[in-house]
């Protein structure tokens, strides 16, 4: 796969990261929006205390990441690649983190959630990752 | 005729080159360390049970008539009914953010009133979050232990609300008889109060908190929805009831 596509792939990965995030932001705000699968625990989770993080909501922490890494995957330079790495590494990590939390603390699971937490993320640290491994020096 | 040779591709400064290995190392560990510290102040902040504190800002329902459950006016020809679980983060921002400016323009105006209807719903502490302000409903101190209760809510997913929080709760609430609401907490009267206002939120659509109904002065009852839409919104569906 060419430079180009993995940058089109991760560019692709953070607009569907900015959409999901969006759409929990402004459920935060707007409960009575949230779709939900069946018997899910969405507003369950939205309305727990670790939906927030010093006052501000995880959803817009999550939102404000993925517009970074679709403005670094614009942005081709050797720190925008690197920053990548580095959000991919920490996103990873802390979704990780929300996905034991709302398996073992919580007891419920949001699905919008888990699609950023488990399908996203790990996508785009697999794709950063591949990304800087193969690129030649 | 020669081939058509393809022109040499002249790489873009920084372009397609693997970042050095000490500037990735250096943001991977950052990243790392970030990551940690997020994970730390969220365990921190976002579980268990914070100590009570006493509200310093004066109360929000001060000098406001209460009977039962209904806070203002018993005459406002129009009503506005809370749907709210004391374990609800999100009802205490909306006590915290709306609901004051609700008070001070329609309730103390004697425009409107606000009739609570405590669910159990959200954890393990919303069912005894309820049967304390409907007991203190009773004593006429449901909006002040409500008020209370929010400032120092729980951890929605634990059983924060001990008889030992309850106490230093309601030490706070001026006039309210500890003994009497303990007791009030776990009558038969409460018990039935607390199936007819499950079966009145069920014929109202209520399926989460907040939520909230609007009686006009026709009687009807409309359900205007859930969560902290804000002032703005609940001013625009009142001036309307209001003017109708």
């Amino acid at each position: 796969m060419s430079d180009r596509r993995l940058r089109l792939a991760i560019a692709s990965v953070a607009v569907a990261g900015v959409g999901v995030s969006a759409y929990l932001t402004w459920v935060h705000y707007r409960p009575g929006a949230l779709v939900c699968t069946a018997g899910g625990g969405c507003e369950t989770v939205q309305q727990s205390h670790y939906a927030v993080l010093l006052g501000i909501p995880i959803a817009v922490l999550g939102l404000s990441v993925w517009v970074a890494v679709l403005g670094l995957a614009v942005w081709e330079t050797e720190l925008a690649r690197a920053l990548v790495v580095a959000i991919a590494v920490s996103a990873l990590g802390f979704a990780a983190y929300l996905v034991i939390l709302q398996l073992t603390v919580i007891h419920a699971v949001c699905v919008w959630c888990m699609v950023n937490d488990v399908a996203l993320v790990p996508t785009l640290a697999l794709l950063a990752g591949y990304r800087t491994l193969r690129t030649s020096d | 005729m020669p081939p058509k040779q393809r022109p040499n591709r002249v790489a873009a400064p920084n372009a397609r080159r693997r970042p050095s290995t000490p500037l990735l190392l250096g943001l991977v560990v950052a990243a790392i360390a970030v990551t940690a510290v997020a994970i730390t102040l969220s365990l921190t902040l976002g579980g268990g049970h914070r100590a009570p504190v006493v509200p310093t800002s004066e109360s929000i329902v001060a000098g406001i008539a209460q009977h039962g459950l209904v806070l203002g006016n018993p005459k406002a020809r129009v009503t506005l009914t809370e749907y709210i679980d004391t374990s609800c983060p999100i009802c205490k921002e909306y006590a915290r953010t709306t609901f004051p400016s609700i008070v001070k323009t329609y309730v103390r105006t004697g425009k409107v009133k606000i009739e609570a209807q405590p669910l159990g719903i959200v954890g393990p502490s919303s069912e005894r979050g309820r049967q304390l302000l409907l007991a203190a409903a009773r004593q006429g101190r449901a909006w002040n232990l409500a008020e209370v209760v929010y400032a120092n809510q729980g951890n929605e997913t634990t059983a924060w609300l001990t008889d030992a929080v309850t106490k230093e709760l309601a030490d706070q609430v001026a006039g309210l008889d500890l003994n009497t609401l303990l007791a009030d907490s776990t009558s038969a009267e409460t018990h039935a109060r607390a199936a007819r206002i499950d079966a009145q939120a069920q014929a109202d659509g209520v399926t989460g908190t907040p939520a909230f109904v609007l009686t006009t002065a026709d009687g009807q009852r409309h359900l205007l929805g859930a969560g902290n839409p804000g002032y703005a919104a609940f001013a625009d569906v009142l001036d309307r009831a209001l003017s109708a």
